[in-house]
């Protein structure tokens, strides 16, 4: 052994990206590091779009089966392993409300004054950390109208065409509101992290 | 922002947006999709800002009950949920073998001109100048191997090849058109105090060289690059050595051929 302390000797520490590489290769230890550390963060969001604890379980492991099944397809130059999952569990949550929408057959739109308060139920087992504050303030930053567009779309599982169609505004102010939503956000995160 | 001539469509860059937060329309998703693939731009702009929307993603967390982990492990590992792919099964508890038994079947793998491998000395190479390894073995990691491990496991023939390692699951990942391969591995026990693991890479003559040196981080989890090119190589074997070994002493903890 050196007398000096041999820097990075151990190896670095398995990164989301390398865990996804271990999964293609068919590691379960690595499936299972990724579920653990990604587990509560999507269960939350498909909580916050589906309001329902068996939708949301049901999201949950549907997307995390794709993780597995899909981990190949994981290609680090479009975005962090992160993004890849939560992305996944956030179309399993918003194809499911789409489903139900069809299911149903009627025109009703979701009314923006459940947003607040529909996720009361596990709003007490929310976790809250440092970046969901950051995130809250973020979003505090938007226009109430940006922010309402995005919370539609993000967490409500819209269409932009049902966004225009519920707020009666015209297509084109749904998108522009949507993009300048995500501009701002991205600034505000950035300014902050 | 240009209109285009189909003024109902629309300039397919304004579906970024929708894309990223899943509020398309299944028309539009297509044609943005369609657009994606031949527009730099958007292929940038997508991947900056959908870290702006897992921000958004992440920012509630709570836990899943129990019984939801236990479901998902089932029904992937037990056989109802695939494999990642067809070629590389996922490694089984009764992988963790014997160290007989493990090289049984490496005699039954290897080429025949490695297996007379242990006797041979072996030179420390500095392969894919990356790394750098020192006159004794250290290693010193360079900046940016966690992004080539990266690449090595995107390449388009990025080929995976179990380790049986007596204990943890370990992989090796090849990269024949990048000539270049990097070992991972997760739940690795530490070596005995004093020693490291040691990659080999057997060379079609039977001669050997080292290839990396490594220890677990407290979690158990590993990725290192290995120096030595891959692309002439019959084989790569683990061995877990006193710092700076020139050539492998200890008994074999897993082989694997090329």
């Amino acid at each position: 052994m050196p007398a000096e302390p041999v820097p990075s000797t151990a190896a670095e520490p398995a990164t989301p990206e390398v865990l996804l590489a271990a999964c293609a290769a068919g590691e379960r230890t690595a499936f299972q590091s990724l579920y653990r550390e990604f587990g509560p963060a999507a269960y939350g969001l498909a909580l916050r779009v589906l309001r329902d604890e068996h939708l949301a379980q049901d999201a949950l492991q549907d997307a995390f089966t794709q993780v597995w099944t899909e981990a190949s397809r994981f290609d680090p130059r479009s975005g962090s392993a992160r993004s890849w999952i939560m992305t996944l569990v956030h179309r399993r949550a918003v194809d499911r409300v789409r489903r139900d929408q069809a299911d149903r057959q009627r025109g009703r739109t979701w009314g923006l004054g459940q947003l607040d308060t529909s996720h009361d139920s596990v709003a007490e087992v929310v976790e809250l950390h440092a970046e969901h504050r950051r995130v809250r303030a973020a979003l505090g930053a938007l226009t109430p109208v940006q922010r309402q567009a995005l919370e539609l779309a993000y967490y409500k599982g819209m269409t932009q065409a049902q966004i225009a169609d519920h707020l009666d505004i015209p297509l084109g102010t749904a998108k522009t509101r949507l993009r300048d939503s995500l501009h701002r956000l991205r600034r505000e995160m950035e300014g902050t992290a | 922002m240009t209109n285009q001539s189909d003024g109902v469509a629309g300039d397919p860059h304004d579906l970024l947006p929708g894309y990223l937060l899943d509020a398309l329309e299944p028309d539009e998703s297509e044609r943005f999709t369609g657009h994606l693939d031949s527009c730099p731009a958007c292929q940038s702009e997508l991947a900056a800002l959908s870290e702006t929307v897992s921000g958004l993603a992440v920012a509630s967390r709570v836990a899943p009950p129990s019984h939801v982990e236990d479901e998902l492990m089932s029904s992937i590992f037990e056989g109802t949920a695939g494999t990642p792919d067809a070629s590389e099964r996922a490694p089984r508890t009764d992988d963790i073998r014997s160290v007989d038994s493990r090289r049984r079947r490496l005699r039954w793998r290897w080429p025949a001109a490695a297996a007379a491998a242990f006797v041979l000395g072996a030179g420390v190479v500095a392969g894919a100048g990356v790394l750098h390894i020192g006159d004794g073995g250290s290693q010193v990691v360079a900046d940016g191997e966690a992004q080539l491990i990266l690449d090595i496991t995107s390449a388009p023939d990025a080929h995976f090849m179990p380790l049986d390692l007596p204990q943890g699951t370990a992989k090796l990942v090849v990269s024949s058109g990048m000539d270049m391969a990097a070992v991972m591995a997760t739940d690795l026990p530490m070596p005995a105090a004093g020693r490291e693991y040691h990659v080999w890479t057997v060379m079609g003559d039977g001669t050997m060289k080292s290839a990396a040196t490594f220890t677990p981080d407290s979690a158990g989890h590993v990725s290192v690059m290995l120096h030595t090119g891959v692309n002439d190589a019959a084989a790569f074997m683990v061995t877990v050595e006193a710092p700076g070994a020139a050539h492998p002493t200890g008994e074999p903890l897993a082989e694997v051929a090329v």
